[in-house]
């Protein structure tokens, strides 16, 4: 187990460096453009005169196609875009190829002068992800501010989801081809079919526009952000106050972010609940004399939830898609609006750091899970 | 009024057309296939489709999967206007409708006038024909980023399982790269970062990212064929291993596959529309549905249809092929229908 726990890290930690390497080419493409020869006849543009108009240049984007040139220059020399990317070879212009202080300052370059490395070094040691290019704002704090939101949604959201996917699964399981079989995997199927924007604009259309049910979108706007729900004085010792605070700008956008993950639960929980039935130890329990609901909630349900656990864990890259569009449509400044607005502005540096952050979270859901699977079922053993 | 470059005029000396109409004559006769007899025959296919016939659900799949076929390949005569006209008049109709009653805060139906049945949008184009029109781009996704995906997936799925070794390692290393980032996230950066380019570009795209779904199904597939007694003939009769992943591998892989690619084209047009949600796929004045959703947002109050239609169908699309591929995976394998 130790083994494999160990093998599995090392494995993630070398999928995460390649995704860090692939976003990092990704965001300097129109550096790496000239390797790239189908690129140009994309846009219709000769190589020469896109560089020249400077399209996916951050800098000439900031400052304008006729922007001053000095100031340009001074631009990117602050935020190090003159560097070169992989290699730098400054140290052996001057220096003799056999003296060990050449190699040391190649290799100070290589941490200090080189984009790439310079990125890397700074974002594992010190987590500072750089700055953004619009607003030269901390790349790490901003995503760690999306992150709280995104967090919050995506937690509301898979408790919706586990809440649905759970009873229309063990239900359809029950009845297997009766109606209400039929019904819940029906609305499943269209649960998963239906993309996030149709239901959340549904939802907007309903619930703020006809209904008036909540004043409006975004987290600023609402006129009631919070809803205060006292906590009645006969559940809590006497003298106590708490209150919870529910945060009514999230509840539109969960409902709409849970319906495809719940969906997806269902359909999976349908299927294990129907292995599991079938087994001698739910008939064991039923020759006991349990009452049904034990045996299916206690005995059953319980079984089945094992591999239901590593589809939450896929289920989380859907969530983490699921709020870019989410995040857009309730215009809610979590980590998927920011990746949108990044992606809109081809802000680099803010376009590395959620692509990476988002994907080592969900490297490590997909470690964690796997272990939990090993963890939960004792019969699974790794060798 | 000039009336020039408002109805679609179709142009038969084109073969574009003709293909379209031979399409649609076959989407009619497909249609009609399940009424014809199964032939007493008995073989994995013919048993399959006895399977699917039987199954409701998938019915249901097949035939709206049938349907927008036919409404796409007739999508010129079907509708009156190009996606792409843009009536002054109605438009202007329409902004006084909307300032009369807008933002009324309750339901309303959309204005069916007998020129424009479902109105027209912010720009006074033909909802309807905007409609009918996004259905070749849904399908066009579908198919072109499927083909990709199987043809790159099925290359490297037979070869990753069937050599194994550091050649599986290797592949599959990479498999899990692609899948660790957020599909959406990485197709909207690679797109970003390379510019917008054309639709045809973004079905690519799509599929250059989603092969691995692909790969990892038929490496499966291979990994438990290849012990198979079959197999080991053939090597022994001095087959090489050309042949044996050509001719004994590849067809006994092509019941996964199918499954996929059906699941994998409802994903594809859902990938497309929220690309397109977003502004990082289609461009105007592309008549693709998620572009549609995202630019009646703006009227969502009076206005809803704008943007609901539009998503309907991408659900309805989606709803369609998703039930043709659960049909599918429980008539291919019987082992797993629960």
């Amino acid at each position: 187990m130790l083994n494999y726990t160990i093998r599995r890290l090392l494995f993630a930690i070398g999928v995460i460096w390649a995704v860090y390497t692939v976003t990092f080419c990704l965001a300097h493409i129109e550096v790496l453009t000239p390797l790239v020869n189908t690129v140009e006849s994309w846009r219709g543009i000769p190589e020469k005169e896109w560089t020249k108009l400077g399209l996916a240049d951050p800098v000439r984007l900031k400052m304008g196609q006729h922007g001053d040139v000095n100031t340009i220059e001074r631009i990117r020399e602050e935020l190090g875009l003159n560097d070169p990317l992989f290699l730098n070879l400054r140290a052996f212009r001057t220096g003799s190829i056999v003296s060990p202080a050449t190699w040391q300052q190649f290799f100070t370059d290589q941490r200090y002068k080189t984009q790439y490395f310079r990125h890397f070094c700074n974002a594992l040691f010190d987590q500072d992800l750089g700055k953004t290019i619009r607003t030269r704002e901390d790349v790490a704090e901003i995503i760690w501010r999306g992150a709280k939101v995104t967090v919050q949604l995506a937690a509301a959201g898979i408790v919706l989801a586990m809440a649905m996917g759970l009873v229309l699964g063990i239900l359809s399981a029950v009845y297997q081809n009766t109606w209400i079989d039929h019904f819940c995997m029906f609305w499943a199927i269209v649960g998963i079919s239906a993309p996030v924007y149709l239901v959340g604009l549904m939802m907007i259309m309903f619930f703020i526009n006809w209904l008036r049910l909540i004043p409006g979108l975004g987290m600023e706007e609402s006129l009631l952000p919070y809803l205060t729900i006292d906590v009645p004085w006969f559940l809590i010792p006497p003298g106590w106050t708490i209150e919870f605070q529910l945060p009514t700008y999230l509840v539109l956008p969960a409902l709409a972010l849970g319906v495809r993950p719940g969906a997806a639960l269902a359909r999976m929980m349908r299927t294990t609940m129907l292995e599991v039935i079938r087994q001698d130890y739910v008939r064991t329990a039923r020759a006991k004399g349990l009452d049904e609901f034990t045996v299916i909630i206690k005995h059953a349900a319980r079984n089945a939830l094992i591999p239901v656990v590593t589809v939450l864990g896929l289920e989380l890259a859907g969530l983490l898609t699921g709020a870019i569009l989410t995040e857009t449509v309730f215009s809610l400044p979590g980590l998927g609006y920011q990746s949108w607005q990044a992606l809109k502005d081809l802000d680099f540096s803010l376009i590395m750091g959620t692509v990476l952050f988002v994907s080592v979270i969900y490297v490590m859901a997909n470690l964690l899970v796997d272990l939990s699977y090993a963890l939960l079922d004792p019969r699974i053993r790794y060798s | 009024m000039d009336t020039t470059g408002i109805l679609i005029t179709v142009d038969y000396s084109s073969p574009l057309t003709w293909v379209r109409l031979a399409v649609a004559v076959f989407m009619v006769l497909a249609m009609l296939a399940p009424l014809l007899p199964v032939s007493k025959r008995a073989s994995l296919w013919l048993d399959a489709w006895k399977r699917l016939k039987r199954n409701h659900g998938a019915m249901v799949g097949y035939y709206i999967v049938l349907v927008l076929c036919l409404i796409a390949s007739l999508a010129l005569w079907i509708s009156r206007y190009t996606p792409s006209y843009q009536d002054y008049d109605a438009l202007t109709a329409r902004s006084t409708i909307t300032k009369a009653g807008g933002g009324s805060g309750w339901f309303r139906v959309p204005d069916f006038t007998p020129k424009h049945w479902l109105g027209v949008d912010s720009l006074g184009r033909d909802i309807y024909a905007r409609l009918v029109h996004g259905s070749v781009i849904s399908l066009e996704v579908a198919v072109i980023s499927q083909g990709v995906a199987v043809v790159i997936g099925m290359f490297l799925g037979l070869v990753a399982g069937y050599y194994g070794g550091w050649i599986d390692a290797l592949l599959m290393g990479f498999t899990e790269i692609i899948l660790a980032f957020p599909f959406l996230l990485l197709v909207m950066t690679i797109v970003a970062m390379f510019g917008i380019p054309s639709i045809e570009m973004i079905f690519v795209i799509i599929g250059l990212v989603g092969w691995p779904s692909v790969a990892r199904v038929i490496r499966a597939q291979v990994l438990s064929l290849k012990q198979k007694e079959f197999v080991e003939a053939a090597r022994a009769l001095g087959a090489t291993d050309a042949r044996i992943l050509l001719q004994h591998l590849t067809p006994n892989t092509l019941a996964p596959i199918i499954v996929q690619v059906s699941l994998g084209m409802a994903g594809a047009i859902l990938s497309e529309a929220g690309l397109s949600f977003l502004g990082f796929g289609a461009q105007e004045p592309t008549p693709s549905w998620g572009l549609m959703v995202a630019k009646g947002q703006g009227d969502l109050d009076p206005l809803w249809w704008l943007s609901v239609l539009p998503g309907i169908a991408i659900m309805l699309a989606v709803f369609g092929f998703n039930l043709m591929g659960d049909g599918l995976r429980d008539a291919l394998d019987p082992r797993m229908k629960t």
